[in-house]
């Protein structure tokens, strides 16, 4: 829409109302650090979901892709890492807090602006729920008038940006048999023939696509002075850029806003938030393509399912065909979420405002995967459906007075007190298994001759806090704010409550007489803040031993004659009474200045932020025999020891024209430094995860490092020959003294600690998953009808563990793998930073946690180029006779260019799903899904 | 207006807050029980027990890696082409201290203790008063100190110095250090002993499977022999040759590795298996989906990995193979009629050489150049295509002589933990080690003959009957997990298994440290206590 209008009246922006929880101020007086990004950072482009709004357009915040499937969530992470169970701030849409659920199920199209909530001062409010930081969304309001019809669409297609460069058949199998001469294994016949020579497959190309994608967006709004309505419907069809995944989503909303009485003294509203989406069909795994050998064909008529395979008999490789899992697959995961708000607002008495609102989520969701029988990799697999259903119910209210009055013009007072609560939460799940289907025709489990129920979950919740806040503001200069906010979390039977205070000050310096007349200043305020928020997300019922009986009920033993199932119960969680809240205390000063009237605004700030008693599961011994069968070990939740982040940030923004030449520019950055300060009296031990594969572990958080920093062994290089080994020293057989199991074309790691052998007191810190810095920058210009947006984001001070190097270059068995193998250590005198092939995957071998596997994570990504162009109006309702009051056609392209050093897929990581934490085991690239590089053409109407 | 509105106000803000006392945040768990309140009756009690032993089945144990872990390294199998990763490093000692395999043993083993402490600890609380109750308490608690007890017998074996876990308030002392090896044993005997004293010689036929006075007897009898107290043991094992004991071989060696073992009255403990079908399991659940994705199963995987028409991940190994053809008591060369029953091969080595006998219909499998051939009887079988890429394999646990093909995994013969030949093998080597050989022969003859291998006169000189009694444990439970923890106690482990592996793959890859498996790496980052006390960077 008209986000190019850029020149106006620039002062605005300075007395905009902006949102800070239960209330808002006008920009000016805000006392704490926030940032607003609105229609014109987000740029009339169109993303994913609502997170990608923010990507890149305020200092502090980082938003995390889960992974580049359609439809996939994403993560905002607010100034560094800061509790260890989650790093996901509180949700709050048009003014109720909600959960990431709700706040992922909006369209994109209908969100007015996103405001961060970052110093402790702004978020105590929401006391436990805040330690991460605030999202408050404002949706699109209706506007009162005649009838707007707005429509925006586009059509476009998504591409893989990057494949890997891995081996050919002839290549492969030469690596075949050099893994075989070092495990000493006989080839199997098929492997000696010309026929596995022949390159017939491309399995990268065979598993990724051009995927369509469209999305059509349709808003109405209008009304009276009294009474506001709106309506918006969108759809969104898109492909991954991986065979046999489609993403749909249809949202629909409907509000309304009356007001009552001849000065409007009572306020009401409702809106209905509508989402269902589809996700049909299970993406292939790209470990798997990139693991076939590629002399196997796609197909074979002669295997079950139709589709080849290959199997360690024949091929000494039992990689998974991974089409065979797509294409005799049929699966839809359906989410149906309906969100209702509902407001009523009193003013009572002059100042005095009551206001309650209630919101009411009814989210249910179901799916299921019927694939049909078909032999892959080693095995034999029946054909047999997986079902789920579940429902879940959210209930919240809240109450706010609220008293806001101007005294004579020196004292200025708004004190708000409320509660908010939720009770009668609720959901359960079910999910179910069929099999021994008598054909493919009927793909529902009511017709499975055999079936059972293999888990599901049923739970509460429930959360009562009050709290008060009092903003003060002295001769339009000297601003005071306080707050306090009382929780109670079902999370602590033994210590359910905590209060969280907060305090803030600001000094408009510019309202001062002696900056009065420096003309260049148009603002100038410094900040500062302290406070509390807390943390209660361990999960609950944490601190008594529940009873375990497995996945479905599945611990049994067979007794009697017929062996029958007998059913078994036991305990397998470790449990704390003496868990608590969690506290963080943040501290921040900052500084706004406006410069050449406000046409230059700079903010910077600087935070610490200190979590005490970090509430997080610590890894308990394995000799406790506690665990989950998806555990590595058992775990115990504690409040675990403290860790600060502090950082500082800067945020320049300049808007202008030269004549009818408009342009704004936006730059960000942050600095932030995490570390750990100290850990609990659980065993003080540091906490070491971010095991992969065959590696026991890669990272260790403990004191003085950041959390889940990277920890290992450094590589120095690879042994050249037979006197490269003996130099570091052998025994009198001839085995290395230095290193277990050295041999020439190993790799030989570096002696830290100097006492002539390698072993685990030579592991040292590698890296940080928690990016120092992130930036980005965003550019619009406009020209008469032209404009054109540019945006870019990036992270820097980071590294990746690349995982995936496990497989693409680990050579611990025959798979294809990474085409730099061809520069692997052959014969003696090779000199080359890649070892033998064929030394196996062991935790002191080659493959032991080292630098090896960490890469400079760093990235600039162009996120976004947008050129558009605008019908002059007059134009336009001449030609379509006034049907249409504005059209804007405009061209985007989404990751178009991504800077990096990183050498796998994608630097953008995340955790991928049942990899774990993202705390410990953040930053550590399983083989995700890249991000898309996407083009769009786009069209938007008013009428 | 005002007047309305101030009442209204009250009105509403008592009514939205009256819903929200301070006890709305008391929430009760509802996808699950607590341990305070669950464990109150017979049925649940038994559930606890039932969870202890499937603990048997889980990662580590019989469902998979047991077999492969003490098979390998015992030298009775080797590998073969397709065994890769992990399980490969065991046939030449190469694993490190993160072996899958190995740290799944060591925390299954230590999840025994957990749950067989649950049930101690919970059952001696309860207080029942009917006499079927009061049995079976001190059943469900017998039962539990003897899979207890079994767990530190192995832990202290395969690690020496262990952390125990005395009961069940000890299991939130996580950081426990090393006991000494002697503490480990007293521990595993202290178990086992008050286990014996309480479990019932024989269950109803629908308890089938579960640990009997007799099974404790015997492995009671296995840790005193594992710690050289052979008269002590020989008092325990003798017991089970008598009243009310009724064990003995089973006639028919071949059945002992049936889907029928089960009612065998060789059996003493045996792991059951069972496939029920994808209606309620995964075939596939021994790759770490027990408790988890794996639904309800407990077969085993063995027939199908080992199987040389199936997966064929290993070999029987050649020492094996070798050691059923020696020398008569007249110096003939012998060959022992257990090479038929135990694995496939040539003639020349004794083996099976055909295969099939009880499978009806032309071979469906094409390439594996084997075909239906007329046996002297009149009945049909395949021949068994000995060459060398088909080499010697496995036909004890394999389902071959009744089928093509395994196909899935889904073997349905218990595994065998203790059987009768083995305590009459034991107590020989009781005997044999007190001095008293001529007790010994009646022992061993009494296993020779079921198989109708010839029968000894004499045993010779202790030195003499100690290698005859060696020779026959091996001959008599290849592929049972035997050999491993027989050469570890008779101190011949690196010498015979770098031999054998000398002539196997041209090197000696046992080393010194091999005598104990590493302490896993998981439990030194995660154990203070024990992490400072470990030697070598190994155990």
């Amino acid at each position: 829409m008209a986000n190019l209008s850029l020149a106006t009246d620039v002062k605005t922006l300075q007395e905009v109302q902006v949102n800070i929880g239960y209330g808002s101020v006008a920009r000016r007086d805000a006392v704490g650090a926030l940032a607003v990004a609105g229609r014109k950072e987000f740029g009339d482009v169109n993303v994913q979901n609502i997170s990608q709004l923010l990507q890149g357009k305020i200092s502090g915040v980082q938003v995390v892709n889960d992974d580049g499937l359609p439809g996939s969530n994403t993560r905002i992470v607010v100034r560094g890492t800061g509790s260890f169970t989650n790093a996901d701030p509180l949700y709050v849409i048009d003014n109720i807090q909600t959960g990431s659920g709700e706040f992922n199920a909006l369209n994109p199209n209908d969100i007015e602006n996103i405001t961060v909530l970052k110093d402790a001062a702004s978020i105590a409010i929401y006391g436990a729920k805040g330690a991460n930081g605030v999202v408050l969304v404002t949706t699109k309001r209706a506007k009162a008038g005649t009838p707007k019809v707005t429509y925006n669409g586009y059509i476009g297609v998504s591409q893989p940006w990057k494949k890997l460069d891995i081996l050919n058949a002839a290549q492969y199998i030469d690596l075949v048999k050099d893994i075989a001469v070092s495990q000493q294994t006989t080839l199997p016949a098929k492997l000696g023939t010309a026929d596995v020579l022949t390159d017939r497959t491309n399995w990268q190309d065979a598993i990724y696509r051009s995927g369509q994608r469209q999305e059509h967006y349709l808003n109405i709004n209008g009304g009276t002075d009294k009474v506001t309505y709106q309506a918006s419907l969108g759809y969104t069809n898109q492909d991954a850029i991986l065979i046999g995944r489609n993403f749909q989503r249809s949202n629909v909303r409907f509000g309304l806003e009356e007001k009552l009485g001849r000065t409007n003294r009572v306020r009401l509203g409702q809106t209905v938030n509508f989402r269902y989406q589809v996700q049909a069909g299970n993406p292939p795994s790209f470990i798997d393509a990139l693991r076939m050998p590629p002399y196997a064909p796609i197909y074979d008529p002669a295997n079950l399912g139709g589709y080849s395979k290959v199997t360690t008999i024949n091929d000494l490789n039992d990689a998974y065909n991974p089409l065979t899992g797509v294409n005799l697959n049929e699966s839809r995961y359906r989410d149906i979420q309906t969100y209702a708000q509902v407001y009523g607002e009193v003013d009572v008495i002059r100042g005095l405002t009551f206001r309650t609102q209630a919101s009411f989520t009814f989210a249910a969701n179901s799916g299921y995967s019927y694939t049909q029988a078909n032999q892959n990799g080693n095995l034999t697999n029946a054909n047999g459906v997986t079902e789920y259903y579940g429902y879940g119910i959210t209930p919240l209210v809240e109450n706010t007075l609220t008293f806001a009055r101007e005294f004579g013009g020196i004292h200025s007072l708004n004190v708000v007190v409320g509660n908010t609560y939720k009770k009668g939460v609720l959901y359960r799940n079910v999910s179910l298994t069929g099999s021994d289907f008598p054909n493919d025709d009927i793909k529902n489990i009511l017709v499975a001759p055999k079936s059972s129920i293999t888990g599901g979950s049923a739970g509460q919740d429930a959360f009562l806090s009050y709290f008060g806040r009092v903003q003060y503001q002295l001769l339009n200069k000297y601003l005071l704010t306080a707050s306090l906010r009382r929780d109670r979390s079902p999370a602590f039977p033994n210590n359910p409550s905590a209060y969280f205070p907060a305090v803030g000050v600001a000094w408009k310096l510019h309202e001062e007489s002696f900056l009065k007349n420096i003309s260049f200043i148009s603002e100038l305020k410094l900040r500062a803040s302290w406070g509390k928020a807390g943390n209660d997300n361990i999960g609950y019922f944490r601190t008594s031993t529940n009873i375990w009986k497995g996945q479905g009920n599945n611990i049994v033993y067979s007794l009697g004659p017929d062996k029958g199932y007998v059913q078994g119960s036991t305990v397998n969680a470790a449990v704390n009474p003496t868990i608590q809240w969690e506290e963080t205390t943040q501290t921040d000063v900052g500084l706004d200045l406006g410069m050449l009237n406000n046409k230059l605004a700079v903010t910077f700030d600087y935070y610490n932020r200190l979590n005490n008693g970090l509430l997080t599961n610590v890894y308990i011994p394995l000799s406790t025999g506690y665990g989950g069968p998806y555990d590595r070990t058992g775990t115990i939740p504690t409040n675990a020891g403290s860790a600060f982040n502090r950082g500082l940030e800067l945020a320049v923004n300049y808007q202008g024209n030269i004549q009818a030449f408009q342009f704004s520019m936006g730059i960000n950055g942050a600095y932030n430094k995490n570390q750990v300060s100290s850990l609990g009296t659980e065993g003080g031990i540091p906490i070491v995860a971010g095991g992969f594969d065959g590696v026991s572990s890669i990272t260790r958080t403990a004191p003085g490092q950041p959390i889940g920093a990277f920890y290992g062994y450094v590589v120095d290089h690879v042994a050249r020959d037979k006197a490269d080994v003996t130099k570091y020293g052998v025994d009198k057989d001839g085995n290395s003294t230095y290193q277990d199991k050295l041999l020439p074309g190993d790799i030989i790691f570096r002696d830290l600690n100097g006492d002539g052998k390698v072993d685990e007191k030579d592991q040292t810190y590698l890296g940080s998953p928690i990016p120092s810095y992130t930036y980005g920058a965003n550019l619009n210009a406009g020209y008469k009808g032209f404009d054109f947006m540019l945006s870019f984001q990036g992270v820097a001070g980071v590294q990746i563990v690349n995982a995936l190097k496990y497989w693409t270059e680990g050579t611990t068995r025959p798979f294809n793998s990474s085409a730099i193998l061809l520069n692997r250590w052959r014969k003696e005198g090779d000199v080359t930073s890649l070892p033998r092939a064929g030394q196996n995957a062991n935790g002191n071998l080659n493959l032991r946690p080292s630098d090896r596997f960490v890469e400079n994570g760093a990235y600039t990504r162009i996120r976004n180029i947008t050129v558009g162009y605008r019908l002059p109006a007059t134009l336009l309702s001449k030609i379509t006779n006034n049907t249409l009051s504005s059209l804007r056609v405009y061209a985007t392209g989404q990751n178009l260019f991504t800077f990096t050093k990183y050498s796998g897929y994608d630097p953008e990581i995340s955790t991928k799903d049942g990899y774990g934490n993202f705390l410990f085991e953040r930053g550590i690239d399983h083989g995700q899904y890249p991000q898309p590089c996407t083009f769009i053409f786009g069209l938007q109407v008013g009428f | 207006m005002k007047k309305i509105i101030f009442p209204l106000l009250t009105t509403v803000l008592l009514l939205l807050t009256g819903g929200c006392k301070e006890s709305i945040v008391d929430l009760q768990n509802q996808s699950q029980y607590s341990d305070a309140t669950y464990y109150k009756s017979a049925p649940q009690f038994n559930e606890a027990v039932i969870a202890t032993y499937s603990v048997l089945l889980d990662r580590g144990f019989y469902s998979r890696d047991w077999y492969f872990l003490f098979d390998l390294l015992g030298n009775e199998a080797e590998r073969d082409a397709p065994l890769l990763g992990d399980l490969l490093q065991l046939h030449d000692y190469s694993f490190g201290t993160s072996h899958q395999q190995i740290t799944d043993l060591w925390q299954s083993l230590y999840r025994i203790i957990l749950r067989s402490n649950l049930v101690i600890g919970k059952a001696s609380e309860w207080q029942p008063t009917l006499a079927d109750d009061v049995a079976k308490k001190k059943q469900y608690i017998a039962e539990a100190r003897f899979l207890k007890g079994y767990a530190e017998m192995y832990l202290v074996t395969l690690w020496g110095r262990v952390p125990l876990k005395p009961d069940y308030a000890s299991a939130n002392d996580f950081y426990a250090s090393r006991a000494s090896v002697a503490d480990g044993w007293k521990a595993a005997e202290a178990d086992l002993t008050a286990a014996l004293t309480d479990l019932p010689v024989k269950y109803a036929e629908a308890d089938r499977g579960r640990a009997t006075q007799g099974a404790a007897i015997a492995l009671l009898g296995r840790a005193l022999l594992y710690q050289k107290k052979y008269a002590e043991s020989a008092a325990q094992l003798e017991k089970l040759t008598k009243a009310p004991y009724t064990y003995k071989l089973n006639s028919s060696y071949d059945n002992q590795f049936s889907e029928t073992n089960g009612a065998s009255p060789e059996t003493i403990f045996d792991v059951p298996h069972f496939w029920g079908g994808w209606g309620q399991g995964n075939a596939y659940y021994m790759f770490g989906g027990q408790e988890a994705w794996g639904g309800k199963a407990s077969h085993t995987g063995r027939a199908q990995e080992y199987g040389w028409n199936d997966w064929r991940n290993v070999f029987i190994s050649d020492a094996a193979v070798r050691s059923f053809t020696y020398k008569d008591e007249a110096g003939k060369t012998y060959i022992d009629p257990r090479a038929k029953l135990t694995f496939y091969g040539d003639a020349a080595s004794g083996g099976d050489t055909d295969f099939c006998n009880a499978c009806t219909g032309e071979p469906s499998v094409k390439d594996r150049g084997y075909k239906l051939i007329k046996l002297a009887d009149g009945t049909t079988a395949y021949n068994y295509p000995y060459d060398k890429a088909n080499g010697y394999r496995f036909r004890k646990y394999e389902p071959y002589e009744g089928a093509e093909q395994s196909g899935q995994p889904q073997s349905n013969v218990n595994s065998q933990v203790v059987r009768y030949a083995d305590v009459l093998l034991m107590l020989a080597e009781c005997y044999i080690n007190t001095g008293k050989v001529a007790d010994a022969l009646p022992l061993i003859n009494t296993v020779r003959s079921r198989v109708k291998s010839f029968t000894y006169t004499a045993l010779g000189t202790q030195a003499q009957a100690m290698e005859k009694l060696m020779l026959e444990r091996r001959l008599e439970l290849t592929g049972e997990q035997s050999r491993y923890f027989d050469l570890l106690r008779w101190g011949v482990a690196k010498q015979t298994i770098n031999a054998e592996k000398q002539l196997q793959i041209g090197r000696q890859p046992f080393q010194d440290k091999n005598i104990l498996l590493p302490i896993p790496q998981l439990e030194r980052d995660t154990n203070p206590g024990l992490s400072s006390d470990v030697q070598g960077g190994w155990n």
